[in-house]
């Protein structure tokens, strides 16, 4: 697995954006491979092949709005912020209320109870959350990303984003208090 | 019960690792990306806009002083020829830069 230093992203970026370098782009696309789509199955409940299709799609996305990348930021905040915002507007597009705050994603009660019995605990909390704080609780505690960082990825204020981890925690908490129980 | 911050961050790093890297995602990607056309720069905006005003004077004079001759046909031609060429130059810059997405840089520092 490939490490690149900021230095040599933004080389790799500058080259694909002045002559459309697809070699450049390979490069960055395996530096960055691993950690975006162990996120996208953490997101998705280990369904890995929507979280290769997830990854797939930003990618692309990443390389068709290259040109707008300022190099303020890491490109790999950059790709997390357009993976986690696909992966949002693919939630939307599947829940019926299109409420992404609320809704607890795709996972329905009777799935979770099933869950319960098969799968291990923190899946299953990390499943009771709804798409949009999951992908807080992953950014925060998977990816080791500050406060400010993930609410600049999910575009909220870093006070919500400390609320919504506060309560995402203690759902989670609840979750494996049930789980622990019925086990 | 996991209720720590450090003791949350180890159980889900426990569980959820990152990806090998998968050299057919890197492929599929990598035949999806689009053959970029460079973004053409103020400069050349100018440079093609004073071109057309200049071209579409010239062809205007050259119709005002028209005499049938095989010089001023290949001039007519040279002329409307490369009035195209610049014309269907902007409008595919034009296009290109719409059907790129623009998405909204995270100005976070790392």
């Amino acid at each position: 697995m490939e490490t690149l230093t900021k230095v040599e992203e933004l080389r790799l970026i500058a080259s694909c954006v002045a002559s459309g370098d697809h070699r450049a782009y390979a490069r960055l696309v395996e530096a960055w491979q691993p950690q975006l789509v162990g996120y996208l199955r953490g997101l998705t409940g280990g369904d890995t092949w929507l979280a290769d299709d997830l990854a797939q799609e930003a990618f692309v996305k990443a390389y068709q709005s290259l040109s707008t990348f300022r190099g303020a930021a890491r490109f790999g905040t950059w790709l997390f912020t357009i993976a986690t915002r696909l992966y949002l507007d693919s939630r939307r597009k599947i829940l019926p209320a299109g409420n992404i705050d609320e809704a607890r994603g795709a996972v329905s009660d009777s799935r979770i109870e099933r869950d319960l019995e098969v799968r291990h605990d923190l899946g299953v909390a990390l499943k009771s959350l709804s798409p949009l704080d999951r992908s807080i609780v992953l950014l925060f505690y998977l990816r080791d990303m500050p406060v400010r960082k993930v609410a600049r990825i999910v575009d909220m204020k870093p006070e919500t984003v400390k609320v919504r981890l506060h309560r995402a925690k203690e759902k989670m908490r609840l979750t494996l208090k049930k789980y622990d129980y019925e086990k | 019960m996991k209720n720590d911050d450090k003791e949350l961050r180890d159980s889900i790093r426990r569980e959820i690792h990152d990806a090998p890297v998968n050299e057919w995602l890197t492929r599929r990607v990598v035949n999806r990306l689009p053959q970029r056309r460079m973004a053409s720069s103020w400069i050349e905006k100018l440079a093609y806009s004073i071109s057309g005003v200049l071209l579409v004077v010239s062809a205007v004079l050259a119709a005002r002083q028209y005499s049938f001759s095989l010089v001023s046909l290949v001039i007519w031609i040279s002329i409307t020829a490369t009035l195209i060429a610049v014309v269907s130059t902007i409008v595919a810059d034009k296009a290109a830069a719409v059907s790129r997405p623009i998405e909204r840089e995270s100005r976070q520092d790392c």
